[in-house]
């Protein structure tokens, strides 16, 4: 009991100098700092840029090479015809993982940015709430 | 210079404690349902959940937000003590929550706490007894009337002695087997000496830092097991290179029996055949590599050449790459 009441001493103190400059500027700070280790780890895995770069490369990178040495038109078609199949296979594959790359991205930044306006905002919220509860009768 | 003093109430620890035992235990969240019921009772029979619901979240978020507070920075034993002066400021919160009876604190209870923790538990496995033998043959070791601010004084030392911080189960510990007596008596019965012991404190306080894992969706774990997916996909590797990048994070596995490289199987055995051709015996490879590629090759080959040359280490065996 003694123990409870000197936690009750305490607490002023923590509040003021342990649990707002927490509140409003390290975990701030930590939530930012989680949010761009997620960003990368995203970007990591399905790299948007890379994507951009090769969105047209060849399916890894099959690729049939052209006859040399004279012109023969079965030859040169045939090589044509796997090379533009391998980029539109790869085409197909890198637009569907942009896509999800992309909406994992989208996905996270509106996670974050949710968290981190409730977070700012939920003091102000909590003291309407309590107000809206107390004007009001059951 | 104002005198040291031994009280575990004003510490940031048994703050952790009291809040949550405010805030986060049973009874207080048994409270928080009967605050709640007529709110979701007048919902039931206006059929309007907005309100009740949002009061809810409201409730629940400040919880969340409490419970993460504790966390971060009350139960975290990096945080700045609140006064250097009292020494139970430095007492870890994993032993202060195993203290009983917090305000008059003896030795008999530190000697309860210190052997009850996930950490003075592992030491005392590491001697080869369990806590009950330990607290059987050692409480008769320790008195009420001991001197509780001393012993404190003696584990803070121990504590840097060891290199940490804060006085945590393996400090308290120390302390006591540094006190002789009994507890020189169990340590013979241990068939350990006090060196032993301090260089078993050390490879525990190693493994305690080396047993910290990261959570499931830690972003450097979804990095590791789900890199390969983003190089085969985005940059367009081949099939084989596709097989290294798959056989590189998927199967290098060095836990339990599993130890080991499991990669380029074939040129490991022609180079097991060439060191033996030659009677090698560097089995202790260290390799400065270009790429990775070429480390983990020459990595999975010295490996195996141990492993194969004394099959009853291979548990013992660690091969290391300088890049």
């Amino acid at each position: 009991m003694i123990g409870a009441l000197q936690v009750i001493w305490l607490l002023p103190g923590l509040f003021l100098g342990s649990f707002l400059p927490w509140y409003f500027f390290e975990e701030p700070k930590h939530i930012v700092k989680t949010y761009m280790l997620y960003a990368r780890a995203f970007h990591e895995i399905v790299s948007i840029k890379f994507l951009l770069l090769t969105l047209i490369s060849p399916w890894k990178s099959i690729r049939d090479e052209y006859p040399s040495g004279g012109f023969n038109l079965g030859e040169f078609a045939q090589s044509l015809t796997l090379n533009i199949t391998s980029r539109v296979i790869g085409f197909l594959f890198r637009i569907v993982t942009l896509a999800i790359g992309l909406a994992m991205q989208v996905a996270l930044f509106v996670g974050f940015l949710a968290y981190i306006i409730l977070w700012f905002f939920y003091p102000g919220i909590l003291i309407a709430g309590i107000a809206y509860l107390t004007s009001t009768s059951l | 210079m104002p005198s040291l003093r031994f009280d575990l109430w004003p510490t940031r620890a048994f703050a952790a404690l009291a809040l949550k035992n405010m805030f986060l235990s049973p009874v207080s969240l048994l409270v928080y349902v009967l605050a709640l019921a007529p709110f979701w009772l007048r919902s039931t029979a206006t059929g309007d959940y907005i309100v009740v619901a949002f009061i809810t979240a409201l409730l629940f978020f400040g919880l969340y937000v409490v419970n993460l507070f504790i966390r971060r920075k009350l139960e975290h034993d990096e945080e700045p003590v609140i006064s250097k002066n009292n020494l139970g400021c430095y007492i870890t919160f994993a032993v202060v929550r195993r203290l009983r009876n917090r305000g008059n604190v003896t030795l008999p209870k530190l000697l309860l706490a210190a052997s009850g923790t996930k950490r003075g538990l592992f030491i005392l496995r590491q001697l080869g007894k369990e806590q009950k033998e330990f607290l059987q043959r050692c409480m008769e070791g320790v008195s009420k009337r001991d001197d509780v601010l001393l012993f404190i004084g003696e584990a803070v030392e121990c504590a840097k002695e060891l290199g940490e911080k804060r006085v945590d189960s393996n400090a308290i510990l120390f302390a006591f087997f540094k006190r002789g007596g009994v507890f020189k008596e169990f340590l013979n019965e241990c068939d350990v000496s006090l060196d032993d012991v301090r260089t078993i404190l050390k490879w525990e306080g190693f493994h305690e830092k080396i047993s910290q894992r990261e959570w499931l969706f830690h972003p450097h774990r979804l990095v590791r097991s789900l890199g390969t997916i983003g190089r085969s996909w985005v940059q367009g590797y081949t099939n084989d290179l596709d097989m290294i990048t798959r056989d590189v994070s998927g199967y290098v596995v060095w836990e339990g029996e599993h130890r080991g490289v499991l990669v380029h199987e074939k040129e490991i055995e022609i180079a097991v055949q060439e060191g033996r051709e030659r009677s090698c015996r560097m089995w202790d490879i260290c390799c400065a590599s270009r790429s990775w590629r070429r480390a983990s090759r020459s990595h999975g080959s010295s490996f195996s050449r141990r492993r194969n040359s004394c099959p009853g280490s291979a548990s013992r065996m660690r091969c290391c790459s300088v890049r």
